[in-house]
């Protein structure tokens, strides 16, 4: 199934267009990495698709519906967002952090149901926080605390999953860390959108690439292997040569 | 909520009517217990009747509701502008309202009557809607929190300067009027007028609760926030606006109060060891009300012995400002802005 479409979508600011004619289909269970050079508009695009600024022409759809008909908290039942920041809300626990990923489906008062704290539950136990549930954001790692906020995408219980440089503040034990078990969440269903400068290992996850061509402006969008045959990755880096063999840019 | 939550709120809970009670027995005339009993059930003669009824007991309850509020609109600012050092005086909101007084006492001449005290109220109101709405009109496209923060200052330096050149141009009645409004007191409010203060200062707090699931949400940052669903525009005005009301209507009253809105939250933080709302929020209240109880207590105890009575903004720097430093040093250690 389709969770989120694109059609002749232009990215930009004002009159200054930074991607044009992004044609993308993102489908359950895939994961896709987003790869390209530092200003070519990747967190541009991600953000458009975020609903943080409008596009500045084309569509786009969530599970076939047009977002300019979602409100922000349909768009939050569609959509959930991690981002590189790191996050206030060092005096929340684990758990209250998680839970705030169930703001879209609670009423005025913002009281769970059983239901919303199993939710909440599985999201903890799926990112390997469950003994550290009750302990306050701020006193966890980096790589724990990004857990965490994946675990409240999760327990949004959106189809979809952007990440937005997720791994930028962790070591390599944490970068591979975070993007395996993205992996495991999308075998288990969930579409993983990943924009990330850690592109070997985000290449040797994904079974979609989005490699952004700066210089042509477009983002080409193509399955990885497909896309790795036709040498699409040098696109990304220019100077820069991919290597088949270990996934990694050479000079 | 966790142990250590449960029982702060109830020691707060349960510390509101011991300092209360003991502050009807504090002040310049010693009453004793029976006396005051006698006073509240309309047996003693009028004069310690009218101590207690209409002097003490009313200076109390506005302590207690007027600290309340003022806690609650710092909290708001504090989560709103994601910034330890938030509140309702640093925002420029108690400014604006001193700037409303200033106008109101140099038109009325110092002179005040009902409708004059009327008039002190609304231009209050009126100064702290002023600065709300240059709030306003910035965080309707600023998204930074600290360019807002900023612009909320720079707006009560603009509304300083307007109230010198006020005083300029004033008669020494109002010059002498402003200056006794702005050392602050909770002796303002009489009996009369208590039932309106507390019921607006309870009704602009109780507004506050349907936010609780968001301010949590805003602590992540406004792009989690909007993320998880929070229309954060629309939030956001709507609690800079409580804010600003829970302000204005104690500035009003009581004159402009330093410290109890920037420091009690950060009390109720260290007490219940957690930055959610749904504890914060009462506990910020309860907090504010024994604090409110705490400082008119040392306001009014030196009397007996010296006959004068000391402002509150004399005391609550006393209070607030070790507070705040120990907060700063030890932020790193006490996670609730990381």
């Amino acid at each position: 199934m389709t969770v989120l479409e694109t059609h002749r979508l232009d990215v930009g600011y004002g009159k200054h267009t930074v991607l044009s004619d992004i044609n993308l289909t993102v489908n359950e269970g895939s994961f896709t990495a987003l790869i390209g050079a530092n200003g070519s508009g990747k967190s541009t695009l991600l953000r458009t698709l975020a609903g943080a600024q409008r596009p500045l022409c084309g569509s786009i759809l969530f599970s076939g519906r047009k977002m300019e008909q979602l409100r922000r908290s349909e768009l939050a039942k569609n959509l959930a967002m991690v981002f590189t920041d790191r996050t206030g809300g060092g005096g929340l626990s684990v758990r209250e952090t998680v839970e705030i990923g169930r703001h879209p489906y609670t009423g005025l008062l913002g009281r769970l149901s059983e239901e919303d704290h199993r939710i909440v539950h599985e999201a903890i136990e799926s990112v390997g926080m469950g003994a550290l549930k009750d302990r306050l954001a701020g006193t966890l790692s980096d790589g724990e605390r990004q857990k965490v906020m994946i675990a409240r995408a999760l327990a949004q219980d959106t189809p979809l999953i952007i990440l937005d440089e997720p791994t930028a503040f962790l070591d390599v034990a944490g970068r591979i860390e975070i993007t395996a078990l993205l992996r495991r969440l999308a075998d288990a269903g969930k579409a993983i959108v990943l924009s990330t400068h850690d592109v070997s290992s985000a290449i040797a996850a994904a079974d979609n690439l989005w490699i952004v061509d700066k210089t042509a402006r477009q983002l080409i969008s193509a399955p990885r292997d497909a896309a790795i045959a036709n040498g699409l990755p040098d696109k990304a880096f220019p100077g820069l040569h991919f290597d088949k063999t270990t996934y990694s840019f050479l000079l | 909520m966790t142990r250590r939550s449960r029982i702060s709120i109830c020691v707060l809970a349960l510390a509101i009517p011991v300092f209360f009670a003991f502050g009807l027995l504090a002040g310049g005339v010693e009453l004793g217990f029976a006396d005051v009993i006698d006073a509240l059930s309309g047996r003693a003669d009028p004069t310690v009747s009218f101590i207690v009824v209409e002097t003490r007991l009313p200076a109390l309850a506005t302590a207690l509701f007027g600290s309340a509020a003022l806690a609650v609109a710092g909290l708001l600012m504090q989560t709103c502008f994601n910034n330890p050092l938030a509140g309702p005086s640093i925002m420029g909101i108690s400014t604006g309202a001193s700037l409303g007084v200033a106008v109101v006492l140099l038109a009325l001449g110092g002179l005040l009557g009902f409708w004059g005290r009327m008039a002190l109220v609304a231009g209050a109101f009126l100064g702290a809607s002023a600065v709300l709405a240059v709030l306003l009109f910035f965080s309707s496209f600023v998204r930074s929190a600290d360019i807002l923060l900023i612009i909320g200052i720079l707006t009560g330096y603009l509304s300083s300067s307007a109230i010198s050149l006020l005083n300029y141009f004033a008669t020494e009645n109002s010059v002498h009027s402003f200056v006794m409004w702005g050392m602050g007191t909770f002796g303002g409010v009489g009996l009369e007028s208590l039932p309106l203060f507390a019921s607006l200062s309870m009704l602009f707090m109780l507004l506050c609760i349907p936010y609780c699931k968001s301010l949590n949400a805003m602590l992540l940052g406004a792009r989690y926030a909007e993320s998880s669903g929070v229309a954060m525009k629309r939030t956001r005005s709507a609690l800079l606006a409580i804010s600003g009301a829970l302000t204005a209507t104690v500035t009003a009253w009581c004159g402009p109060i330093g410290f109890l809105g920037l420091v009690v939250p950060h009390i109720a933080r260290l007490m219940c060891g957690t930055a959610n709302h749904r504890v914060l929020l009462p506990a910020t209240a309860l907090a504010g009300a024994v604090l409110g109880l705490v400082c008119q207590i040392a306001s009014v105890a030196p009397s007996l012995a010296t006959g004068a009575i000391l402002p509150v903004n004399a005391i609550t720097p006393l209070i607030g400002v070790p507070i705040i430093i120990y907060v700063l040093l030890n932020r790193r250690r006490l996670v609730y802005f990381s």
